[in-house]
């Protein structure tokens, strides 16, 4: 009797009784200025990767975001920096003849004959390398070197993670440029540390599961947290989860599987990433993100884990002030053990 | 991809312009008593977070901010809202309620409660919060087909969860509704 009007009468049950404020205006207003005393910790690499990927926000244009932090900080900062943004180097992929299938369905295969578990409740320790455009140092959006962060992160059985970051030291691609940072005020001469926690993950949301081993399921629970269920999109969820996961090898060849099934996927060839290692590249060009992008994943030839992930303009920077090509994000996935 | 926004000026305008609503977000979903902690808890985290701040969704942001601060908040289970606890807070104030709406109220309130927390957290986003499916989906972290998806099911579980609060036992009922309407 009641049933086609549940629906109303739960509408009418609102613990909130609309929208009106309990909080009295003092209140609020004293939480507001207690929550502005309250320190921002600049935010860093991993933290934008997984920010996307637990806020995916498809459509909103990456030229415009990273413009106004370029011009934020160039013209407000305490230190003038170049608009100029000065980009890492592009990595030299070795084209290779092999159809990218037959590359990841090689990878899958080897990470198969790894059959080591991570043991239930266990922590984890892993580390990466990462630099984005978009990163700040000490709030201050530096365009006049390559400041990259390492971070190192804890995490337990229930989700809950800390983790510690600091700076590495400066890159430069010549003196000119080097001078143009000191200039600019030498912003990451001193390494920046910053270090925070997160509690335990909600173990209802099926994203905090492990990452399946099949590879349809993979497939599904990749594209999950995204808005649209393109390949690029499944590349940036790799590398999210890369960041605080730790996969084994039925899970690396089910997302090894699942990419083999994208007919956008390419075959880049092998390449040297940035921490040294030598591995596969497979890449993907999409716009998803607002600029014309190449999203490339590096992958460990003796074993199929990710070794890098990279994101690189191709066509156009939009309002950006940088050339193209251009790479403007980067992550090394350096260490990932049970701790 | 999000728009960095940094100021104090912007968050103030945030804060001042959604405060009720996430203030009334965090009372659906936890006691009254323990909803001012822990909204100062959530302002407090996206001001942390505020670079990652989306300017084009900012509500759905800071409902996904509360979202995963609840989710901590939850393991203190004290702390976790039970509509038919309020319904009996509410129920007590309107003596006048014709017994056959409170035995309604009180079914939907049982079903709700008894539903499982994904499937509660659509419904509110849905029928309290009001979100369109795509702005929940951005709380929830899923496409919006998805979401629509899970909103379709669980308010056939829900719609199901009510027959069965009602049926079973319908005297009982009757005597709840009797107990409430004679307070």
């Amino acid at each position: 009797m009641m049933n086609g009007n549940a629906l109303h009468t739960l509408k009418a049950l609102d613990p909130a009784g609309g929208s009106q404020v309990h909080a009295s205006p003092t209140d609020r207003e004293r939480l507001l200025a207690n929550v502005l005393n309250t320190s921002r910790p600049a935010p860093g690499p991993a933290a934008g990767l997984l920010r996307r990927w637990r806020w995916p926000l498809a459509g909103v244009a990456v030229a415009t975001s990273l413009a106004v932090a370029v011009s934020t900080y160039t013209l407000f900062g305490p230190n003038a920096q170049p608009a100029q943004a000065m980009t890492p180097p592009p990595l030299r992929y070795a084209p290779g003849s092999e159809s990218p299938r037959a590359v990841l369905e090689r990878l899958a295969v080897v990470a198969l004959k790894d059959t080591s578990r991570v043991p239930a409740g266990s922590s984890l320790y892993l580390k990466h390398q990462g630099w984005a455009l978009s990163t700040r140092i000490g709030q201050i959006q530096v365009t006049s070197a390559i400041v990259p962060s390492e971070r190192e992160t804890w995490k337990k059985a229930d989700g809950s993670m800390r983790w510690k970051q600091r700076t590495l030291p400066p890159r430069f691609q010549n003196a000119h440029d080097e001078e143009v940072w000191s200039d600019a005020g030498a912003v990451g001469e001193d390494p920046q540390f910053t270090e925070d926690a997160t509690g335990p993950v909600n173990a209802n949301d099926p994203l905090n599961r492990p990452a399946p081993e099949e590879p349809r399921a993979m497939g599904k629970w990749l594209l999950a947290s995204q808005e649209y269920a393109g390949t690029a999109e499944a590349f940036d969820s790799v590398a999210a989860h890369n960041l605080d996961e730790l996969w084994n090898g039925r899970q690396r060849a089910a997302m090894l599987r699942f990419l083999a099934t994208r007919t956008d996927v390419t075959y880049r060839g092998k390449v040297t990433d940035r921490a040294g290692r030598a591995g596969q590249a497979v890449s993907v060009d999409s716009a998803y993100g607002g600029l014309p992008t190449k999203y490339t994943l590096i992958l460990d030839e003796s074993n199929g884990k990710v070794l890098a992930y990279e994101e690189e303009l191709t066509t156009t920077a939009g309002a950006l002030n940088v050339k193209v090509p251009s790479v403007i994000s980067y992550f090394c996935f350096l260490t990932a053990r049970v701790d | 991809m999000v728009i960095p926004i940094d100021d104090e000026q912007s968050y103030t305008d945030s804060y001042r312009l959604h405060f009720a609503a996430v203030e009334s977000y965090i009372r659906r979903r936890v006691n009254a008593d323990a909803a001012p902690d822990v909204v100062a808890e959530v302002f407090t985290v996206a001001w942390r977070r505020w670079h990652e701040a989306p300017r084009e969704r900012l509500l759905p942001w800071l409902y996904g901010v509360a979202r995963l601060t609840l989710a901590n908040a939850y393991r203190d289970e004290r702390r976790r809202a039970q509509l038919a606890g309020s319904l009996a807070e509410v129920t007590a104030e309107h003596v006048a309620d014709h017994a056959a709406d409170v035995t309604e109220r009180l079914a939907v309130a049982a079903a709700f409660d008894g539903m499982n927390p994904a499937d509660q957290e659509v419904l509110r986003l849905d029928i309290w919060e009001g979100l369109p499916p795509r702005d929940a989906a951005v709380v929830l972290g899923c496409t919006t087909a998805a979401f629509h998806v899970r909103l379709h099911r669980a308010r056939r579980r829900f719609r199901q969860a009510v027959t069965t609060a009602t049926e079973p036992f319908p005297a009982q009922q009757e005597v709840l509704a009797a107990e409430w309407g004679a307070r």
